[in-house]
């Protein structure tokens, strides 16, 4: 299998590289706006709904090169992308989608994802969140946590229990009164994006703004999950690709017995085993969005493009470090920065078990 | 109204290396770009033509060896068209054949009122493509231009100069090459980029635009090509232990000045 990627994708490529050039000076927001005014909100949605036509391949390299400058914006956007629009293309009604989805592909609304709860992790199982029917509305209670760019979305996909039916889903919109926030976690990395608890009481959501039917939550989150361990792989990926690029820069200038350090038989063999690992995550990210743009079954694939990518994005940002030596270690290089927020991509997303044991569950049954 | 912007495909400096023994440059991993200069100058074209709107068609012109390559990426910054001669025998020109093949091609695009060129190409920026292609072509040529306003049958510019702003007007048919402050060239967008293959690109021979290969011939040569670099003389003026005298005594002796006692 190859990917050789077309002229237009690596015009795409070309774009985003100069548009991200500059992110490390934009907020979140503004970084959103930009991404809309070049169309980048909607790569993989269809015409008719304002996307671009194009495909899930196409977006990952647009979300690698802006992890490379910022896995802040690459995590906040991947999350409005693939995790709050998808669901709203993929399950929404029609009206749903006449609602919410153009208005989410052109960044006139910022789009989140909320499922997970407190102590009890995110195993959708358990989850207290709850939605009850009152006449053509529901009726939703709970706490949210960990919610990405919280407070700064318009939009949360939520996740509460229906009883009898099960897990549900639900658009709800920040401007109805009864939706609330909480102070913002302090974070190690990915200081970029916020990350807040989302308090929903009493909060009165039209019927129509379930997505799917009343029980159908549980697959819309492993579908949704799956494919942003696509994106999250290609963030891991692009941040490893930036410690890689900036750890040569370094090595060809640190001057060390009188060479630069790159001459070094010890730094180049961490070099081509970082490139090595890369290239290698890389691939395996580029093959689950392949098999995505197939339509073919893409899980395993994608949970091994992640698994992969998080142990390798891991080490390759400690060698980083190793290569800038005291420097690395401070706050003075990018190293420092890339190294915090690379753990933060590759905390696990899944609600049931290890991403480990849900690989291996694919495999031995 | 049709305005005409010329661009160079040109090698990306970032991926040129410099060989360390005899600093030669390896063009091995090189990719190629649109000249940043010549960015400027599709910027320029495409807000004239945002501007002017209805009538008003941009059109692009290149030459070279492998610009085929170039056409998606042009004509996803806001150009119509592109009309180009790819041969093999414009590897290497210099500024003189490329100006005389760009100026058969504009002839050949017919009703041009104005052409837009970079100040220079980001690779040789030996800066006489503009000025030669008025002279073909027999229309003004407006130089250094830093701002420039067009209507229906001219332009008027400020062209930055080492001392001071000059303003000027011409009518049409007029070459202008602009500065890099000009404006900041936009980011193709998504859709701008899938609608490039959309739309036409026109390729000419030489033959096409009545030019003989025997008539390429460059007169000026290139004898050899080296990159320079960044010799630190490793002193620090100021540093501990060292009186800022013996520094710079030292640093005299690296750059092998000699000091006149008297």
């Amino acid at each position: 299998m190859q990917f050789k990627l077309s002229e237009e994708q690596l015009l795409i490529k070309q774009s985003i590289k100069e548009f991200a050039a500059d992110l490390n000076n934009s907020s979140f927001i503004d970084a959103m706006r930009g991404l809309a005014d070049i169309d980048f909100l909607g790569i993989f949605y269809p015409e008719e709904y304002g996307g671009a036509g194009s495909n899930f391949l196409t977006y990952i390299l647009a979300i690698e090169e802006l992890a490379k400058v910022s896995a802040s914006t690459a995590l906040g956007y991947a999350t409005h992308c693939n995790m709050a629009s998808y669901s709203v293309f993929k399950w929404g009604s029609e009206e749903l989608k006449q609602k919410y989805l153009s208005e989410l592909l052109q960044g006139k609304k910022l789009g989140t994802f909320a499922y997970g709860e407190n102590r009890e992790g995110k195993d959708l199982s358990e989850i207290t969140t709850v939605a009850v029917k009152d006449g053509d509305m529901y009726v939703i209670n709970g706490t949210k946590t960990f919610v990405i760019n919280a407070g700064l979305a318009d939009l949360y996909i939520v996740f509460a229990t229906v009883e009898e039916k099960g897990l549900s889903a639900f658009v709800i919109d920040k401007a109805l009164d009864e939706v609330s926030f909480s102070e913002p976690y302090g974070m190690m990395g990915l200081e970029g994006i916020e990350v807040k608890d989302i308090i929903l009481e009493d909060v009165k959501v039209p019927a129509g703004n379930i997505i799917g039917g009343e029980g159908d939550a549980e697959k819309i989150a492993q579908e949704v999950l799956a494919l942003h361990s696509i994106a999250t792989a290609i963030i891991a990926v692009g941040i490893a690709q930036a410690a890689m690029e900036k750890s040569i820069e370094y090595g060809k200038e640190r001057v060390q017995f009188g060479r630069p350090i790159i001459k070094f038989d010890a730094i180049q063999s961490m070099i081509a085993n970082m490139a090595s690992n890369i290239a290698g995550a890389r691939l395996l990210a580029y093959q689950a969005a392949d098999l995505k743009d197939n339509d073919e079954n893409y899980h395993l694939d994608a949970y091994m493009a992640k698994l992969f990518a998080s142990k390798i994005g891991q080490e390759t940002c400690i060698d980083a470090i190793q290569i800038h030596g005291g420097y690395g270690y401070s706050k003075e290089m990018d190293v420092e920065r890339l190294f915090r927020d690379v753990k933060g991509v590759t905390i696990n997303d899944f609600f049931k078990k290890p991403l480990q044991l849900t690989i291996a569950e694919q495999l031995i049954y | 109204m049709k305005i005409a912007v010329c661009y160079k495909w040109v090698p990306d400096e970032a991926d040129i290396r410099i060989e360390e023994e005899n600093l030669s440059l390896n063009f091995d991993k090189v990719k190629y770009k649109i000249s940043d200069y010549d960015r400027n100058a599709i910027e320029l074209g495409a807000t004239i033509k945002e501007a002017i709107g209805a009538g008003t068609e941009l059109v692009g012109v290149t030459c070279g060896s492998g610009v085929e390559k170039s056409l998606k990426d042009a004509l996803s910054r806001g150009i119509d068209s592109v009309y180009y001669v790819d041969s093999k025998v414009l590897a290497d020109v210099d500024s003189q054949v490329t100006s005389k093949i760009l100026a058969a091609i504009i002839k050949k695009i017919g009703d041009v009122d104005l052409i837009i060129c970079g100040e220079g190409s980001s690779d040789n920026y030996s800066q006489q493509v503009g000025p030669r292609l008025s002279v073909l072509l027999g229309c003004s040529a407006v130089t250094f231009a830093n701002k420039v306003d067009v209507d229906g049958s001219g332009l008027k510019a400020e062209r930055k100069l080492e001392d001071g702003i000059e303003v000027v007007q011409s009518e049409f048919p007029a070459v202008i090459t602009v500065l890099p402050d000009i404006n900041e060239p936009r980011i193709p967008g998504l859709k701008q980029i899938l609608a490039a293959k959309k739309k036409p690109s026109y390729a000419l021979s030489l033959a096409d635009i009545g030019i003989d290969d025997g008539e390429i011939q460059k007169s000026i040569t290139t004898i050899n090509l080296t990159g320079s670099v960044m010799d630190r003389k490793n002193i620090k003026i100021g540093g501990e232990g060292v009186s800022a005298i013996d520094a710079i005594e030292e640093l005299l002796k690296k750059v092998n000045f000699t000091v006149n006692d008297n």
